[in-house]
């Protein structure tokens, strides 16, 4: 109960306006109260005012969440849904463990460097033999598995630990992250490019672990700080030299940054450790317009219109708009168009994609409609999942688009 | 022999405004009906009074303004409301009058002209309406797309019901949704609720100018082509209104060929160009004599011409057929009702509100309205519209071959008298059945 | 409860995941925007016209009353089932079924929610004048059962303005039409305006025409900025005065200025008395000799006017008005909605009146009001955990709306009466009026199986 009273003013701040409506991509497709933003905060309170005992019904509610955070930015009392239905899964985790046995599963399988790396191959390859062979499945939950992208062998055993430039200007960290280094290790080396063109010389630890935010957004608590000590002590310990931590991953970047913090609250003698760790994280995009990008470098011979997805842990969680942009239209030729909602979801959130794969592919649709009226040929983001999931929602709905980090758009300018 | 008690009525109001020799009653009625008195009340009490007098015995009641109509009320009373027609208040800080229902529509206007200030909605007859008839006919007229319908210019009424009791209700508050919106359902309810005695009604400021281009042409077609121009232009007119040939005599002496009457109601400077873009818009579409009118006298005529072509359409009621289409789809209106009617320009009587998409036919004599009707109702459905009001609605039930919610419609509408008037003694020449 | 054969039946009319019976989905469903609750019986979310005339069938054979809903944004408890039946809700009856700009008309299904249709209009430059506050969460159908209003309405008018017609199932199961697809095909009485506003409780409306216009040419917006509430207020006869029609004239006292500031930093002056936000639209050559005209207006009271010189600077305004209601709760944590107006002219003394509740009663108010139509919107502050204090907002509440009677007014002015207001009805209405509701409510549903309880009693 500890848990939900820390927030109970915030719960009680809650006035039923129902504003956050418009925010919760959950209801609008599903047009169902209990999927939306002020049906959870009520049942929360229920749950915290004794009033409910936490049931299955209860359990899909709160998981079922994106965590999306828009409906923090919407409400004008200032209640944050997603911290409260964070709060929630932390009390539910508190109470029982997560169930089903699934989710945990799955869970542990991110937590471990070792079991992630054979559930990325294992499913990548079962994707494409067995599952396609069951009815033809080629979407297993809205997720494109035919066109699911494994990495032959991690990015972490692809490179050495220090890529060294003629004239380095910088020295940067590369926290990698599960997605770019089991799955979308060309969006890696397109990092490792950009920097090297830019005279940063590319530290990149090999033994980092997952951010822990998978873990943390499902309550495990324990579990995500582990692996947040693990990514603290590593950077700082043994790699003080970098002058940042960057990421090319929203969501690790937001765990990184903000999550952290929040982890660590209850430790005051290890957080100012973690304060001087968040303080060098920065993203991508963030990095390169903040040391500059040499526009006269790059090239491009054929026209290009270009869309971009803000991630949610990009917009809301870094706040992190007009960088990613700036550099798209850095690149000559560039035609750049503003989707409809380009700062909404793409459904991947996370586990959600897997565990409510029909609101979840409802986003995605939506989100490749609008896509689709910008008449762009590439769709840039800034989020491995985002990637992944736009991709198999363009594919599914027949679209030519193709979907790419900001990163790879800009490595495709260099001469090699 | 008649149940109505007349000296008793002649304690309420008065000798002389109790009326029963069938020379003197000829002037305040019309219809075939034959009703035993004519009776004035000059106040509410009155009214009340004499509504619960003709209670006791079952007899029944009919309401006008200056005129009655006798349909129904045969041995019964017809009420005039004629004495009742005095203006109780202007209120300039909320726009709003309150005035007896009684006073005459053009009496009216002209009060509230002086006041400096305006009353959008238009006689249905220029020299008989009063503003009671206005809300308890409660139509639209063809300046309703920019001002909204009469009902939007009622804020609330005193009513006696068809029991005598008073029943008052609304607030000069211009947004007021408290309890049943009873204010606006009465709007249109034809007396058969109550009978007005005292309406609050909405004022709007005066526009800064008014203006009017007119133009003739030689078809209804090429005529109505430039309405459909300017809608797609985004100029939306106050009115926009076409009158045939045959009728256009009427609204403007000396008229050959169809006359359109744009009326542009707001403000100087977009006047200006709008008059402008109207001209130009109906001159390239073939009008001959396109006229910008700004002198305010010469203007008040063009519009007078109009009402006056309007209130001989409504004075015939079985001799006209009335529909709506969507605007944009007149130009195929017209051309197949011009296979149903011949020649439209040689018609008796033919006339357009661009706006609305609602035209107005005065039959030829002889013709079975009904027959007709339902063709045009076929004809308006498919292009998004149907024959207007009770009429329009049953005969859309029977497109639809849905006799059941004909049924529905007409039980439930007559419940709802019932509920007011369970004696069925007011205005019973009132149908709800169509 | 629900028998297990109702819920057979329910489920066999509109699918399995359509039925809510668990406990969860009841909670959700058994509150709006009010501080009030209940517990349904059963959630049924119907598709299509033939399923609700089903469940209404249904319902009546198991004599179980239904309530209607929308988005559940009311602010009048009108979709709260109070007594014992099942909430019948539109949120999936999303279709819009036709735009036609051409000839100023929109067919929607009830459970359209009011943003997503003007998104769609927008992209044909029309729009649907009607957006209450609520409007990116709220459904047309919630708007027409509650007749909301917003800031347009001093040139726009009401919801009841822009309905032209309607598809109703009744308390018998039965369907009709009422109007149509314009202003001339009302069958005898104005079935359409009686059915807007009316809460639900005279029948089910499935299908909607709604009037829509083209969007404005042109728009202005400006800001005034006063040291007193009152000071406002004559600025906005002035204005009425001039003989100009302002699509808006929408007023916030200091208190929401300071609230709705720390959501949207949009740059009011936290020392400001009263904001008054004035806009006007039409064809761009009259802007300017309107704006003029106001500024000149406002300029003799006002310590600064400003005319909003970019969208941003425009949107800005807007998110500071939008979020007024909300954003108290910076300052306590709940809220009480009133809804009072009154005759323009009677609007400064509805301001002393409450300032004078305030006092009397000890609570904190900030006003929020649409000052052209005479509309307040004072927003008691208070903690609903503390009983005595929620006990004395209801009071004040009451006084609230005695104050707006004695000042000749409504208790009503956009928000509708549902079950927080029905107690004071009777003080607004004369016992025949009362009965007239009564009547009405008796031809459509003489068994009361209709939203039970709100509005009137039988």
């Amino acid at each position: 109960m500890g848990v939900l009273a820390d927030v109970y003013e915030m719960l009680n701040t809650c006035n039923k306006c129902g504003g956050c409506h418009t925010a919760c991509k959950t209801y609008k497709l599903t047009g169902s109260e209990e999927m939306s933003t002020r049906g959870r905060i009520q049942l929360i309170k229920a749950v915290a005012d004794g009033k409910l005992e936490p049931n299955e019904e209860y359990e899909d509610a709160i998981m079922s969440c994106l965590l999306c955070g828009e409906c923090a930015v919407t409400c004008p009392n200032g209640v944050h849904g997603n911290e409260l239905v964070m709060a929630a899964r932390r009390d539910l985790k508190l109470r029982k463990g997560i169930k089903p046995f699934a989710k945990s599963f799955a869970l542990k399988t991110l937590a471990s460097p070792k079991r992630l790396g054979m559930g990325f191959r294992l499913f990548g390859g079962m994707g494409k033999s067995v599952l396609n062979k069951i009815d033809g499945l080629d979407y297993f939950r809205g997720i494109d598995i035919k066109n699911f992208p494994t990495a032959k062998k991690p990015f972490l055993e692809q490179v050495p630990e220090k890529i060294k430039v003629q004239n380095p200007k910088h020295k940067v960290g590369f926290y990698v992250g599960c997605f770019l280094n089991h799955s979308l290790d060309q969006t890696a080396h397109s990092v490792v490019k950009v920097l090297t063109k830019n005279d940063c010389e590319v530290i990149i630890p090999k033994d980092q672990v997952c951010c822990g935010l998978p873990q943390y957004c499902y309550g495990d608590y324990e579990t995500a700080k582990t692996n947040a000590r693990k990514t603290i002590d590593t950077f700082l310990d043994k790699y003080s030299d970098a002058e940042v931590v960057l990421t090319a991953c929203a969501s690790c970047g937001s765990m990184l940054r903000h999550d952290y913090l929040k982890l660590f609250a209850d430790e005051p003698s290890y957080l100012p450790k973690v304060k001087l760790f968040c303080d060098k994280v920065v993203e991508f995009s963030e990095y390169m317009a903040k040391i500059g990008v040499d526009q006269s470098k790059l090239h491009n011979s054929s026209p290009l219109t270009v869309t971009y997805h803000d991630p949610c842990h990009m917009v809301r969680g870094l706040k992190a708009t007009k960088q990613p942009r700036e550099l798209l239209q850095m690149i000559p030729r560039v035609d750049y168009k503003e989707m409809f909602e380009a700062n909404r979801c793409c459904g991947a959130a996370g586990l959600i994609q897997a565990f409510y794969h029909e609101v979840s592919t409802d986003i995605t649709d939506q989100k490749t409609q609008n896509i689709k009226d910008t008449n762009a040929d590439l769709v840039a983001t800034s989020c491995p999942a985002c990637m992944l999931r736009l991709q198999g929602g363009i594919n599914k709905a027949g679209q030519k688009q193709k979907v790419m980090h900001v990163a790879d758009v800009m490595a495709n300018a260099y001469e090699d | 022999m008649s149940d109505v008690n007349i000296s008793k009525l002649k304690g309420i109001v008065g000798d002389a405004y109790v009326i029963d020799s069938p020379s003197e009653m000829a002037k305040y009625l019309k219809g075939q009906g034959k009703p035993a008195v004519v009776v004035l009340p000059a106040s509410t009490s009155e009214v009340s009074s004499i509504v619960k007098l003709a209670n006791e015995k079952n007899v029944k009641l009919g309401v006008g303004g200056a005129v009655v109509d006798t349909q129904g009320i045969t041995g019964g009373i017809a009420m005039v409301m004629s004495r009742m027609n005095r203006i109780l208040e202007m209120d300039h800080l909320n726009l709003v009058a309150v005035v007896e229902p009684g006073l005459l529509h053009k009496d009216f206007i002209l009060k509230v002209a002086e006041a400096g200030l305006n009353f959008p909605p238009e006689p249905y007859v220029i020299e008989t309406s009063s503003v009671g008839g206005c809300f308890a006919i409660g139509d639209s007229d063809s300046k309703s797309f920019e001002y909204g319908p009469t009902r939007t210019f009622l804020l609330g009424f005193e009513m006696v019901l068809p029991t005598g009791e008073i029943l008052e209700i609304g607030n000069k508050c211009i947004k007021n949704v408290s309890g049943l919106d009873f204010i606006h359902f009465a709007v249109g309810s034809q007396g058969t609720f109550g009978i007005f005695t005292k309406l609050l009604v909405k004022l709007l400021p005066v526009p800064e100018a008014k203006k009017a281009v007119i133009g003739t042409f030689a078809s209804m077609h090429k005529a109505n082509a430039t309405f459909n121009t300017l809608i797609k232009r985004n100029v939306h007119p106050t009115r926009m209104n076409l009158i045939n040939a045959s009728l256009a005599k009427i609204a403007k002496p000396g008229t050959e060929g169809q006359l359109v009457i744009i009326d542009l109601q707001g403000f100087k400077e977009s006047g200006k160009n709008i008059a402008n873009e109207v001209a130009s818009v109906l001159t390239l579409g073939g009008g001959s004599d396109v006229k910008i009118i700004e002198e305010g006298a010469e203007y008040d005529q063009v519009i007078n011409g109009w009402l006056k072509v309007r209130a001989e359409l409504n004075a015939k009621p079985s001799e006209i057929v009335e529909f709506v289409v969507g605007p944009m789809k007149m130009p195929q209106a017209l051309s197949q009702l011009e296979a149903q009617t011949g020649d439209l320009g040689a018609y008796p009587g033919i006339i357009v509100e661009g706006l609305l998409g609602y035209v107005c036919l005065a039959l030829p004599e002889g013709t079975d309205k009904l027959a007709l009707a339902r063709k045009v109702n076929k004809l308006a459905m498919s292009l998004g519209g149907n024959v207007k009001g009770l009429l329009g609605h049953k005969l859309k039930a029977e497109v639809y071959n849905d006799a059941e919610m004909w049924k529905q419609t007409t039980s439930l509408l007559s419940e709802l008298r019932q509920q007011f008037d369970p004696k069925g003694i007011l205005n019973p020449g009132v149908s709800l059945e169509a | 409860m629900l028998s297990q054969a109702v819920v057979k039946r329910l489920k066999e009319i509109v699918g399995e995941k359509n039925v809510v019976t668990d406990k969860v989905g009841l909670l959700t469903y058994g509150y709006d925007g009010t501080l009030l609750s209940g517990e349904a019986l059963g959630v049924v979310s119907p598709t299509t016209t033939e399923q609700v005339v089903e469940i209404v069938k249904l319902m009546n054979e198991q004599d179980i009353k239904l309530v209607p809903r929308g988005a559940g944004t009311n602010e009048s408890g009108g979709t709260i089932p109070s007594e014992k039946s099942v909430v019948i809700s539109f949120t999936k009856m999303t279709k819009i079924h036709e735009i036609d700009t051409e000839n100023f008309v929109a067919v929607v299904e009830p459970g359209v929610i009011n943003f997503d249709l003007q998104v769609e209009l927008a992209k044909k430059n029309f729009y649907f004048p009607p957006d209450p506050s609520s409007f990116k969460a709220s459904t047309i159908g919630g708007n027409l059962g509650e007749c909301s209003g917003g800031p347009k309405c001093f040139k726009y008018g009401v919801t009841r303005d822009y309905m032209l017609g309607l598809e109703v199932v009744l308390p018998n199961g039965k369907v009709i039409q009422t109007g149509g697809r314009n202003f001339q095909s009302e069958p005898g009485y104005d079935l359409t305006r009686i059915i807007v506003g009316s809460e639900g409780i005279l029948g089910l409306v499935t299908k909607v025409f709604v009037r829509i216009l083209p969007i404005p040419r042109a728009k202005k917006t400006m800001l005034a900025l006063y040291d007193k509430v009152e000071d406002a207020s004559q600025t906005v006869a002035d204005i009425v005065a001039a003989g100009i029609i302002p699509t808006t004239l929408e007023l916030m006292d200091n208190l929401l200025i300071n609230t709705t500031e720390d959501f949207t930093h949009a740059g009011l002056p936290r020392d400001a008395g009263a904001v008054l936000i004035i806009e006007v639209d039409g064809y761009p050559e009259d802007m300017d000799g309107q704006v003029k005209t106001i500024g000149e207006i406002a300029s003799k009271i006002a310590k600064e006017f400003k005319v909003a010189q970019t969208a941003v600077e425009v949107d800005q305004i807007w998110t500071s008005r939008r979020s007024a209601f909300g954003s108290v709760a910076r300052v306590r944590p709940s809220y009480g909605v009133n809804d009072i107006t009154v005759p323009r002219s009677n609007f400064p003394k509805a301001i002393g009146g409450v300032l004078k509740v305030a006092k009397d009663f000890g609570v904190t108010i900030g006003v929020v009001a649409h000052a052209g139509d005479g509309n307040l919107h004072p927003l008691i502050l208070f903690d609903q955990r503390n009983k005595e204090e929620t006990e004395t907002v209801h009071a004040a509440e009451q006084a609230l709306c005695m104050m707006a009677l004695d000042l000749e007014g409504t208790i009503s002015g956009e928000h509708g009466i549902g079950l927080v207001k029905k107690k004071y009805l009777d003080k607004e209405f004369t016992p025949a009026a009362m009965e007239a509701f009564r009547k009405i409510k008796r031809s459509f549903d003489p068994s009361n199986r209709f939203n039970p309880g709100k509005i009137i009693d039988l």
